[in-house]
């Protein structure tokens, strides 16, 4: 141990921000990346409120395992709205100096408001609210803004990009998000963002069901962040650098419900006095020597100013150019209206209204990963509850027969995942002709683009033997109109999007409330 | 190509500008520019051949092969008469087609093709004429018996008219025309005994050399060769283009009649014009081998190189064809093989990448249901020509699959939302606007399955 350095290096803490940096590349990609992949669906399945929907008890029990013998680690580096507030708080340290690292003081727990809220919360999951539930739910908070926020930004790049180097990068349609999911979105990351750049992990340690859950949990856990009180010098600066604010210096003790294992004071802290170990273990140990500078310690203006910019124009050029593009399309398509349905058409897997609306935690990541961009977050489709839950919209797109994509996404097991064949045989509404509004009935062209693009041959064109073709020579001929079996339509949408009546599809789906499988 | 637009001026002796001619020969090759240039100027006396002879164009006369059934000397490249020059009113443009086969049988064409069905039956009238100033016995004058003709008696009728349309006593080669089906064969010539009459023909010296021209299949090649009959040629559609084709199999073929050392005498080398007309890439990739040489001239050449070629017919309808087609058989240098193999490698990338033809007219718009039919059609068709055409049948390989991204991105891009072929409803109002005969609806049908393809691969 060197006494000229103030900063000593912790693996400990090196490791969970490289982990922590995967973690929310991974994430963010999931939600972000326009080409479909799903590469990283199982960052969304290690998802702790998820997984307990979905039933995933292996991820459910190894979080409660490492929770019970580490603390919360899950916190620091699985949980993205966790990272989402670190990325925060490390920008209102990069930005603010030494003043705003060291803005932390111990503050004594709120435990009545956080029972509170994780009490409201469960109650709401077990009465079938999700969609309420899901307001707090972190990963899916982090989702809705990825889905909502980001991939509109992302997907305005990338069509920027597209006019620019048409070859290379292909335009995608921006992902159909209502007034109330941008708002809940915008709300969440204001208030979010804003809370972690004050405050560091207040929103975790006061709201955050899971926070509270994963608290309790680690009091009891052997390995914990320890003061060694022979090497403690009590200069207050593990505490005042604390961004959980759970390191009460005067007492030297700490708070462990709010703890998430970030390792920050251990590398702050100039003695070396505070370790990761188990209780036995807080004897003396060595300290690892190394003569390298920390890393950033330096900042200068210059440095700020173009940190600042850049994160200011990559929002906001994006963001504008999105809007832009939005209307061009929105006025390309605008002869078409959505059709008005009775039932809402929920997604493949989603088994019934019922089951989306107690499963789902609305965290877009189908919404985001729809190669056809079909799905959209609902209104008042489901009512209340289901509010912000994945509802099918076949005005932009329609469901790919061959397509399981949202299905082996879902962490929640709010839609199930079905193989195709299980997927092709499940309807989850039945397509609907409205004669009066058909092409074939006011001119005289054939059409038949319905039956020609349902993939389950479930529409026939038949004569219609009170509407005779003019047709001079050869056999008298009828108008052709399609003819529906419902019992081999799926409701996949493909003759709703591409019926060419406008404004409304004159064949469109009706759901089903519980699907037939 | 200059040099060739040069001579035909002075040949025509019409003053037609430097500027016009190179204008129009840049106009999607020779066989485009070639009637449109000339049909204008049909009107015009004309002179004497004269005995200029710009630059660049090879004196002599057009390399010969020779029978080896029965030692006729034949030019290796043969006048078709199928595609004279025409008039605005359909009729043949009989003082052009006059100069054209004056220059050809000036430079030792003497092979001439005609058939009942060619022009009408007008095409036998129009080469009897030409060619009667020349002694008979100076050419091959070729002609078929139709498919057409219902009974012996109809052959027989046929047989005479042809001698007289054509105002000669006998043809040098006489071929049972279009051989597709075994039955016409079996039914026509054998059990109605026309094949008898014409032997009896042949006997009395008005057929000269009896053979057939072919569209069938190599089965059916395999059972006409079994005939007891003394095939002294075959005609058969050969091009580099058919060559390895899975329906035309014209390779088959060759190898089946060259192993019975039948001389072989080639029709469609240059596809009614297609092979001269090639995509950008694919002209570059020809020229590398023979710089000197047109993609029609390397066409020929692909026919005129395997030695089992008595003669290579070229349907030719301006005088443009004729002097290159000529220049290209005068002291007649055969293709490498590695000129071969290129050849058959561009018809590989020319089949891979086949063109829709649209010239972005735009006269089928608007679409009533809102299809952006001419960008469609565009992007197909620019992407074909960069030879970027995904396959989705072949290999996904990295190729493959870095053309898929392009050819989605660009349909991505340029096509609004509602306005892709997946909306086309098939009304047809667009096909009879377009000047290009293309065939909308069902072309956009394939864009739309391969789009779709792509989409799921």
């Amino acid at each position: 141990m060197s006494a000229k350095k103030k900063v000593q290096k912790s693996w400990l803490r090196r490791g969970r921000i490289v982990l922590a940096i995967c973690s929310f590349v991974m994430l963010t990609m999931l939600f972000v990346a326009l080409s479909g992949t799903k590469m990283f669906a199982f960052m969304a399945k290690a998802q702790f409120i998820p997984a307990l929907l979905a039933g995933n008890f292996l991820v459910v029990a190894l979080v409660a395992i490492v929770t019970l013998i580490f603390g919360r680690i899950y916190c620091s580096v699985v949980c993205p709205l966790g990272l989402f507030q670190d990325l925060f708080n490390w920008l209102t340290k990069r930005l603010g100096g030494k003043k705003q690292a060291r803005r932390f003081e111990y503050s004594e727990p709120k435990s009545i408001l956080r029972y509170s809220v994780l009490g409201v919360f469960a109650l709401l999951l077990v009465f079938g609210v999700a969609g309420i539930a899901a307001l707090i739910e972190p990963y899916s908070a982090f989702g809705r803004m990825m889905t909502d926020l980001m991939q509109p930004a992302a997907t305005g790049v990338n069509n920027l990009l597209a006019s620019m180097f048409g070859d290379s990068f292909g335009r995608e349609p921006f992902v159909a998000i209502n007034a109330v999911a941008l708002s809940v979105s915008i709300v969440t990351f204001v208030v979010v963002a804003l809370l972690a750049c004050r405050s560091g992990r207040t929103w975790c340690n006061t709201i955050c069901p899971v926070g509270t859950l994963l608290g309790c949990a680690a009091k009891v856990a052997p390995f914990k962040v320890r003061i060694d009180e022979s090497k403690c010098v009590s200069c207050g600066l593990c505490g005042k650098m604390c961004k959980s604010s759970c390191i009460d210096t005067k007492n030297k003790k700490i708070d462990y419900s709010r703890c998430v294992d970030c390792f920050d004071c251990i590398e702050n802290c100039s003695v070396g006095a505070i370790k990761f170990t188990t209780a036995s273990a807080i004897v003396k140990a060595e300290a690892k020597t190394d003569d390298k500078p920390a890393e950033g310690g330096v900042e200068d203006g210059s440095r700020r100013r173009f940190i600042t910019t850049a994160l200011a124009t990559s929002v906001a050029i994006p963001a504008a150019w999105a809007a832009k593009k939005t209307d061009e399309v929105a006025a390309a398509v605008s002869e078409k209206k959505p059709s008005e349905r009775k039932v809402a058409v929920s997604p493949f897997g989603s088994l019934s209204h019922k089951h989306l609306n107690d499963h789902c935690t609305s965290c877009h990541l189908c919404v985001s990963k729809c190669p056809n961009n079909v799905l959209r977050p609902a209104l008042g489709e489901y009512g209340i509850a289901g509010i912000m839950q994945p509802v099918m919209d076949y005005s932009r797109g329609y469901c790919d027969y061959e397509c399981t994509t949202c299905m082996d996404v879902c962490p929640a097991g709010a839609l199930k995942p079905l193989s195709l064949d299980e997927k092709q045989a499940t309807q989850i509404g039945i397509a609907v002709f409205n004669k009066e509004l058909c092409v074939v009935s006011e001119s005289s062209h054939a059409c038949g683009n319905c039956a020609s693009h349902c993939p389950a041959g479930a529409i026939r064109m038949v004569p219609d033997y009170t509407a005779p073709l003019a047709n001079p020579r050869g056999n008298q001929r009828y108008k052709l109109f399609p003819q529906i079996e419902e019992a081999l339509c799926i409701g996949c949408g493909a003759c709703e999007y591409h019926c060419p009546a406008k404004p409304f599809s004159a064949i469109h789906v009706e759901g089903l409330e519980v699907h037939k499988a | 190509m200059t040099k060739i637009s040069d001579k035909v001026e002075s040949l025509l002796n019409k003053k037609v500008s430097r500027r016009s001619a190179l204008k129009a020969m840049a106009l999607g090759g020779v066989a485009m520019a070639g009637g449109s240039l000339l049909s204008s100027c049909g009107g015009e006396k004309k002179t004497e051949a004269t005995t200029v002879t710009p630059e660049g164009l090879k004196e002599g006369k057009v390399t010969m092969r020779t029978n080896p059934k029965n030692g006729d000397d034949i030019s290796l490249l043969g006048f078709g008469c199928m595609r004279f020059p025409t008039l605005s009113n359909g009729r043949i443009n009989e003082e052009l087609t006059q100069q054209m086969i004056d220059y050809a049988y000036e430079h030792g064409i003497n092979y001439y093709d005609t058939a009942w069905m060619y022009h009408g039956g007008d095409s036998q009238r129009v080469i009897g004429n030409c060619l009667r100033k020349y002694p008979r016995e100076s050419y091959f004058l070729a002609n078929k018996m139709p498919p057409t003709a219902q009974n012996l008696a109809d052959a027989k009728r046929i047989f005479q008219e042809q001698l007289d349309l054509c105002g000669v006593e006998y043809f040098d080669y006489y071929l049972l025309h279009n051989l597709q089906r075994q039955s016409q064969w079996d039914d026509f010539y054998m059990a109605q005994g026309v094949y008898d009459y014409l032997l009896e023909e042949k006997k009395a010296g008005r057929i000269r050399r009896l053979g057939f021209s072919f569209h069938g299949s190599p089965e059916l090649m395999e059972y006409l060769l079994n005939q007891p009959v003394d095939w002294e040629f075959i005609q058969i559609q050969m091009n580099y283009l058919d060559w390895e084709d899975p329906n035309m199999q014209a390779r088959e073929l060759y190898e089946m009649i060259a192993a019975k050392d039948i001389p072989i005498v080639v029709m469609e080398p240059i596809r009614g014009g297609a092979l001269a007309s090639m995509g950008e890439r694919l002209v570059e990739m020809m020229t590398e081998e023979r710089p000197e040489l047109s993609p029609a001239g390397m066409a020929l050449s692909f026919c005129a190189t395997y030695p089992a070629i008595m003669c290579v017919l070229s349907g030719m309808t301006a005088m443009e064809h004729v002097v290159e087609n000529v220049n290209t058989f005068i002291d007649f240098e055969p293709l490498s093989q590695k000129a071969n193999d290129t050849l058959l490698e561009v018809a590989r990338l020319h089949k891979a990448n086949p063109s829709i033809g649209c010239t972005q007219c735009e006269y089928c718009m608007p679409c009533p249901y809102g299809i952006d039919i001419p960008h469609i059609f565009q992007i197909y068709d620019r992407t074909s020509q960069e030879l970027n055409l995904p396959d989705p049948n072949g290999p996904h390989d990295r190729e493959f699959m870095r053309k898929r991204r392009l050819f989605l991105n660009r349909y991505k891009n340029t096509i609004a939302e509602r306005a892709t072929a997946e909306f086309c409803i098939n009304c047809g109002q667009c096909e009879p606007a377009c000047p290009q005969r293309i065939r909308i609806p069902r072309q956009l049908d394939n864009i739309e399955r391969l789009v779709n393809e792509l989409k799921h691969i």
